[in-house]
Formats: C-alpha cells, sequence, structure tokens
C-alpha cells in the first residue's frame, strides 16, 4: 500500500457504550475512533499507532441531541453539521450552533464529532471556548462507572484532557439561559486553517440594558480554553462603554503559546481585539433580544 | 486483521477482503479500479479525495473502508451517463474550470452534494462551501462560475 497508511491493527465496531468500554479495558494499546476527521491524519502519519481501533461510531445512541432537565444533552457523536443545524441547538444555544458552523470544512463537518474535539483537545478548536464559557459538563464512562466533569477541570492542556484511558467521552452538557446574546469570533490567516486565538461571548441584560451575567471564553491563547471570571465580574451591572477598557486593562494569567501561526504576544493582542469584538456584538444581540 | 468488505459504488456492488487499516480512498482506487477520485495531499485538507457516502459529501482518505461497509458511494465516474457528461461536467466545461483537472474531482463531487441538498446559496456561501476543495492552478473564478451556473439550473 502507498505511504500514508496507518500501522496494521484491529478494527472494533461496538454496538453500545458498555461494549465500548469492555474493548476498551480488554484490547491492548487501543484508541476510540469518533469521525475520525483528525485521528485519521494522526494515524496515516503514524503519530499514532494503536493494536486495536474502536469505532464509536456505530453506536445509535451516541449521536442524540435532546433536553433534559433544563440542559442540553448532546452526544459524543453527533457531528458539527448535526451540531450547526440542529433547530433546538439552535433555540437553545445559538453560540454552540454558530462555533459548530466553522469547523473546517463541509466535508469534515460532516464526519467530524463534538466529542472527537473535546477528546482531542487541540488548543483551537472552535468549541474549547465556547465549553468553556458556558461552564459545560463533559460526561464520560468507563469500567469505575460514569463521570460529570467540568470543563474547568476535564481541559489540562493542549492535547490533554483528564480522560483516563479506559473511559469514553459519552456526552456534553450545557445550560444555557435563552435570553442571552451571543457571539464566537475565531482568527484565522486563512479559511479553513486553525484558529490563531478564537473568542466566545454571552451577554444578558437587565431592564435598563445593564449587563446582568457575562460569560467569557478564550480559546488559542494557552494550551487550555480559559473562562475569564474577573472581565465576567468586572462587566456586571455595566453597559456596552465599559467594554473597551474591561478587556483593554485584562491580565490573561496564561503563558500564551508561541507557534508558527503566531508568537505569544500576537495571540495576547488579537485575543483582546476580538474580545472586544465579541462582548459588543453579544451585548448588541441581547439588546436586539430584549426589544 | 483482514475482513470482508462490500460497498456499492456507483450503483455496482464490490466486494473484497482487505486488511482493517485500509482507507477508503484506497478501496476505491486499487480495489474498484475507479481512477477518478484522486489523492491530493492525503492529510484531509485538500479534497481532491471527496466522494458522496450516501449524499454527503466526505473526503475519502480520511475514512476507513471498513467504517463504509454496506454504504453506497458515489465517485466521480457516477455523474456521466453512457459516455454523457452531467450537467455540472458540462458546466465545468464550458467555463474552463479546470487547468490539469487533478482537483475537478473533488470539487465537482462537493457541488454534487451542495446540488443534493437544494439549498439556495449565495456566492459567498459557495465560496465558504468550497473551502474544503483546494485547486493549486488558482482557477477558483472559474470554478465558481461553473458551480453558480449549475446550481441554478438545480
Amino acid at each position: 500500500m502507498p505511504s500514508y497508511t496507518p500501522v496494521d491493527f484491529d478494527y472494533h465496531s461496538p454496538t453500545s457504550i458498555e461494549e465500548t468500554i469492555e474493548l476498551l479495558s480488554s484490547k491492548e494499546e487501543p484508541v476510540i475512533l469518533a469521525g475520525g476527521q483528525s485521528l485519521m491524519t494522526l494515524l496515516k502519519l503514524r503519530i499514532l499507532r494503536p493494536k486495536n481501533v474502536i469505532d464509536i461510531g456505530k453506536i445509535p445512541s451516541l449521536r442524540n441531541v435532546v433536553e433534559e432537565e433544563g440542559e442540553l444533552r448532546i452526544g459524543a457523536t453527533a457531528t458539527h453539521v448535526t451540531i450547526a443545524s440542529s433547530p433546538l441547538i439552535g433555540s437553545k444555544c445559538g453560540l454552540l450552533s454558530s462555533s459548530a458552523k466553522t469547523v473546517a470544512d463541509v466535508q469534515v463537518r460532516n464526519r467530524g464529532t463534538i466529542g472527537g474535539s473535546v477528546s482531542l483537545a487541540d488548543p483551537s478548536a472552535n468549541y474549547l471556548p465556547v465549553l468553556a464559557a458556558l461552564d459545560a459538563t463533559i460526561v464520560v464512562q468507563g469500567p469505575r462507572g460514569t463521570r460529570k466533569i467540568s470543563s474547568k477541570d476535564f481541559f489540562i492542556d493542549a492535547y490533554t484532557t483528564e480522560l483516563a484511558k479506559d473511559e469514553v467521552v459519552k456526552e456534553v452538557r450545557i445550560k444555557y439561559n435563552k435570553n442571552m446574546g451571543y457571539s464566537f469570533k475565531k482568527v484565522v490567516r486563512r479559511e479553513q486553517e486553525y484558529a490563531v486565538v478564537n473568542v466566545a461571548a454571552v451577554v444578558s441584560l437587565d431592564e435598563d440594558g445593564r449587563i446582568r451575567e457575562a460569560k467569557v471564553g478564550v480559546g488559542g491563547l494557552s494550551g487550555k480554553p480559559i473562562k475569564i471570571r474577573e472581565l465576567e465580574e468586572t462587566l456586571v451591572g455595566k453597559t456596552a462603554e465599559a467594554i473597551e477598557s474591561a478587556v483593554s486593562s485584562l491580565d490573561f494569567k496564561v503563558r500564551p503559546i508561541s507557534d508558527v501561526r503566531a508568537t505569544g504576544d500576537f495571540r495576547v493582542y488579537l485575543a483582546r481585539i476580538y474580545l472586544k469584538r465579541a462582548l459588543k456584538e453579544a451585548y448588541a444581540n441581547a439588546r436586539g433580544a430584549m426589544v | 486483521m483482514k475482513r470482508e468488505v462490500r460497498l456499492k459504488i456507483n450503483g455496482i456492488e464490490y466486494a473484497a477482503t482487505v486488511p482493517d487499516r485500509m482507507l477508503l480512498v484506497q478501496f476505491i482506487r486499487d480495489v474498484a479500479g475507479l481512477k477518478g477520485t484522486h489523492i491530493g495531499c492525503d492529510t484531509g485538507h485538500c479534497g481532491a479525495c471527496t466522494v458522496l457516502l450516501g449524499d454527503v459529501a466526505v473526503k475519502s482518505c480520511l475514512m476507513l473502508a471498513v467504517q463504509a461497509n454496506g454504504e453506497e458511494i458515489t465517485t466521480v465516474e457516477g455523474l456521466s451517463h453512457e459516455g454523457k457528461l452531467s450537467k455540472l461536467q458540462e458546466s465545468f466545461r464550458n467555463n474552463f474550470a479546470l487547468q490539469c483537472g487533478y482537483c475537478t474531482p473533488g470539487f465537482l463531487m462537493l457541488i454534487q452534494s451542495l446540488a443534493l441538498r437544494h439549498i439556495k446559496l449565495s456566492e459567498n456561501e459557495l465560496k465558504e462551501a468550497l473551502g474544503g476543495n483546494i485547486c493549486r492552478c488558482n482557477n477558483y473564478p472559474l470554478i465558481v462560475r461553473a458551480a453558480m451556473e449549475f446550481l441554478e439550473t438545480q
């Protein structure tokens, strides 16, 4: 076979999550295949050399998107196109839909999944700042049962998560107040490229048009997505005029990534600009929703 | 490990015992012998290997053949009928939407998938949708023109 071929492995396609966990524990050097839009490249470049590939793409229940107990529950193998076009997600959490719409390209959105994106934890992934801002919960399952992990604890560093080797991401849960304005912004050198920095902002207002609650997440700045609580607290009770100075004086308190795409300083510079834009847009949207 | 994989490509059933690690694009090219689906970058960026899985555009270099077991695939060979080019292909020819032609099968399949969705796209939306396909001859304006012309007739 030609050069770019994965190492030889055994393929498994479990039909339930229990069977998946059984395979994860019993098979040597396993890896989970969800949509495969990042994994296949890692396999082909032989960055990963697993002995067993467990395809969770054939488990129907993992694809479900439902609303339960006032929160959105998005199955691990729900694809980006599903998330971008789901009327339920669109009406309950437009921020997530809007971030899903600009993941990579059409073909990748057709196959790529939210569970895969979360498990890989690429610092430039669209979902990460959104999940950080909204304090999403990642539900994982393993031989010791189910764990609900907040995104704050789930993402540890670039490509590093709290997920144990014998566990699989089952669901992403998001609590959302629908009367909020939102904005997702992604800085890319070219369309479809990996983001240099991406930001997510959500704002809700009181009757006087003052900010009641703000939620802010930034991805791509450091290895893991960050929720900027300091800024969220500063903005409470203020109007759009406060955004400019609050973001300008913000200390991100992270060591920014410096790589081929951007230096650390440039990332901080971009994060400030796009945070301002996103917050202003979210504020304007929230005002629009009030009228 | 090896296993039997059955795929219906352009309406014809192909069955072969292939290694688990075989990519869908390798099955299409080397097992079914359909060389119209091209391997460009082989890392999922260029879109030259785009095929339809059901009626959804996917990059066949980012999928295992076994993942598509039992599914229906359409490749660029499935567009023309009895030697007669499809309307989309005619539109590419009329607008000279290709130079070297290497990326063309991928563009054709992606645009075909857009036509199957029956959504009216603006030129900007079309350009966004074509973002996963790269043309190194930089023939984008003519590809967009050919695609718009074709999509308007749909």
